[in-house]
């Protein structure tokens, strides 16, 4: 449905976005993951053709991205504004009409996200009387008003607070089950880790890793261990067959060396520890985000 | 195209819906009349004398204390006859007197004698003493020279110059003139007024876009040229729409002051050929403006900062205003022409000048080609620079900047 082609770009002395190529299927949830500064919102703007690539190509169904092609697209930029004289109605209607539709289909989308996010009384209100939370779900609904097949959202979650934050998961993933493809950054992996069915890790403006999240897991095998235990545990982080340890307040994510030294690893610990619970895991996006940047450091 | 619009009658409605703009449409020529005739009237009026005033006089002469203490009370004036300078000084001091003035003897001999009042600048009430005692002097010369009534008539007829204006057809226009200038002035200063007032709201509502953080949403749905048009066409719109009420209103009240105040207005400069030269370099002159202040209002971080790059173009939009006098009183001269095809300044100049003067149709047609084409240049020099600065951020811009864009790929 999208694709990059070698996408480069540059400001000034910085290349924000080396070579970038990757495919999003139709009904994919795709999550471009990366830290901040790494290259995910110029990679998003240029598939929104709000800045041009430098080189490298963007195809949308199978054809070059043109400028028609942004009336079946829905956008949440990460930096989101509001006018703030305008009623709720008006803002959403007047970016509804930008993207081609007739005010009749935008009352009737309104209607309808206004009250799966339960706002209806501030229909008429104006917009800088909304909270935070409210004018983020306004935004949501201003994105995606023109009934789009794919929405793109950058950094959708920040500054949501947990309801409002599972409010919107719960929103994304209706869209997907109505077979919208979704594509969205963010550098928080417990929520891309939730719904992504397939990511991109990006770094200073590279593309690390990228496909679907079981295959990405995968591939990195059966090295992971998950540990609880009492006592000074300080010592496994130096031990020989031991590649990495995420430390947790009360459990260890250990990374081996090699899968076939998980005995060992246990023999080694077995008698200066006492074990709560000792698992084989598949790693996390968190683990594999942190090894993968950490790799490119 | 459907999405110009769309941006358009957003923006038209954004400007027209507030309560400032109606109190702008309607209060506005009250403001401007404020501005403009209230300080001449008031100056006007506080150039006649106060009824009941008296001014202190020391003079021996009764006759001529006689003479003028008449004349003067015609004038609702009245003369104090004090004994001594002390006292009449003393008079003005305790402002019982407007004024002190000494009648010297020897009055028919001397050139000038002196007035004392506590502002040293109400020349209302020496102007008319003055009066009094040259009309007093003037028939004691006539009455020593022993000419009759008919000849000092005869004597003091004066000779007036009338100026009157030739046509290039070699017509002659003996109309009122000064009404002319004040119509021509009048219009300069509403169109610079609009042209400011809605360059920098341009400004502004472009620039809001990047503060409000709506600028990326807009670009998601349309190309920065089409943001540009829909902004500048809305906002200028809403202008024309203001701009017709306030001229509209004009009309309306100088056909109620014309027969009052007996103006007499040529009918010669108010002919539709006129007019429409006028609408169209007002037109043409006002979106060059716009686009140039939707440019600047794309490259800038703040208000603050928009205040100060706005400034050039201000003085640029003011010049003809500042030089009104020179171009008036020599419609033809060299600064005068230059301003004519200048596109920053020959929409107002060339109004006052179809008004006053008859540039010639040739001039008219090659200085609006000019705008015209400055306009073209601008739109799309404009929209070059819009491109680059509404995704531009932390950046304080300057002019200079601003040229660079220009010319940079």
């Amino acid at each position: 449905m999208i694709e990059l082609k070698r996408v480069n770009k540059s400001y000034e002395n910085v290349e924000a976005v080396q070579n970038i190529s990757f495919k999003v299927q139709s009904g994919e949830i795709f999550g471009i993951l990366g830290p901040n500064g790494a290259g995910k919102s110029t990679t998003i703007k240029m598939i929104m053709d709000i800045i041009k690539p430098d080189n490298g190509e963007i195809f949308f169904n199978g054809a070059k991205l043109k400028e028609s092609d942004n009336e079946h697209i829905g956008y949440l930029p990460e930096e989101r504004g509001i006018y703030k004289k305008s009623t709720v109605t008006d803002f959403i209607s007047y970016f509804g009409m930008l993207k081609g539709k007739t005010m009749h289909q935008i009352e009737l989308e309104i209607e309808k996200w206004l009250a799966y996010f339960d706002i209806q009384e501030w229909r008429y209100r104006k917009t800088e009387e909304l909270s935070k939370g409210m004018s983020q779900k306004i935004q949501f609904i201003t994105a995606i008003i023109h009934d789009p097949d794919i929405i793109i959202l950058d950094e959708p979650f920040s500054g949501l607070d947990p309801i409002s934050a599972d409010k919107l998961r719960d929103a994304i993933v209706l869209l997907k089950s109505k077979g919208k493809t979704i594509i969205f950054s963010t550098h928080v992996m417990e929520q891309a880790e939730k719904i992504c069915s397939h990511i991109m890790i990006i770094n200073k403006g590279k593309s690390i890793i990228s496909g679907s999240v079981a295959d990405i897991k995968n591939s990195f095998g059966d090295r992971m261990i998950s540990l609880e235990f009492d006592g000074d545990g300080s010592f496994i982080e130096s031990l020989d067959m031991v590649d990495s340890v995420i430390k947790y307040p009360r459990y260890l994510e250990v990374e081996l060396k090699d899968g076939d030294r998980a005995d060992e690893f246990l023999k080694e610990i077995v008698n200066r520890i006492s074990i709560k619970k000792y698992e084989r895991i598949v790693p996390s996006l968190h683990k594999i985000f942190v090894s993968s940047i950490g790799e490119e450091k | 195209m459907k999405k110009v619009f769309i941006i358009f009658k957003h923006e038209f409605k954004e400007i027209t819906k507030g309560k400032m703009f109606l109190i702008m449409t309607f209060l506005g020529p009250l403001l401007f009349g404020a501005i403009t005739i209230l300080p001449s009237y008031l100056a006007m009026k506080s150039f006649k004398t106060e009824s009941n005033s008296s001014i202190a006089v020391l003079v021996n002469d009764t006759n001529i204390f006689n003479y003028a203490n008449e004349m003067l009370q015609t004038k609702e004036l009245s003369l104090v006859r004090v004994e001594t300078e002390d006292e009449g000084k003393d008079l003005v001091i305790k402002e019982k007197a407007k004024g002190y003035i000494s009648i010297p003897d020897n009055i028919m001999e001397k050139k000038s004698i002196n007035y004392f009042s506590s502002t040293g600048t109400d020349f209302q009430y020496s102007n008319e003493v003055e009066k009094v005692l040259r009309d007093y002097i003037y028939g004691i010369k006539i009455k020593t020279l022993g000419l009759s009534s008919k000849d000092s008539k005869w004597l003091s007829d004066s000779l007036e110059i009338k100026s009157m204006k030739l046509t290039d057809s070699g017509d002659v226009d003996d109309s009122d003139y000064e009404s002319v200038l004040f119509i021509s002035m009048a219009m300069s200063i509403l169109i610079m007024m609009t042209v400011i007032i809605y360059g920098i709201s341009t400004g502004r509502s472009v620039l809001s876009e990047k503060t409000n953080k709506t600028i990326e949403i807009l670009l998601s749905s349309v190309k920065p040229f089409q943001i540009l048009l829909g902004k500048v066409l809305g906002s200028g719109a809403a202008g024309l729409l203001q701009f017709t009420v306030w001229i509209s209103m004009a009309v309306a009240v100088l056909k109620l002051v014309i027969p009052v105040m007996k103006i007499d207005i040529p009918d010669s400069i108010l002919v539709p050929s006129n007019l429409v030269i006028i609408v169209i370099y007002f037109i043409l002159g006002f979106f060059f403006y716009l686009f140039i202040y939707a440019a600047i209002g794309a490259n800038v971080e703040n208000e603050q900062n928009l205040g100060q790059v706005q400034i050039p173009m201000q003085l640029l939009i003011m010049a003809p205003i500042m030089m009104s006098s020179a171009l008036i009183s020599n419609p033809n001269g060299i600064i005068s022409k230059v301003f004519s095809y200048l596109p920053f300044t020959s929409p107002t100049v060339m109004n006052t000048r179809v008004l006053i003067d008859s540039p010639g149709i040739l001039m008219v047609i090659v200085s609006m080609l000019i705008l015209l084409a400055s306009l073209v240049i601008v739109l799309f020099g404009s929209a070059k620079i819009f491109r680059v600065g509404i995704l531009t951020k932390g950046q304080k811009v300057n002019l200079v900047q601003l040229l660079k864009y220009l010319v940079e790929k």
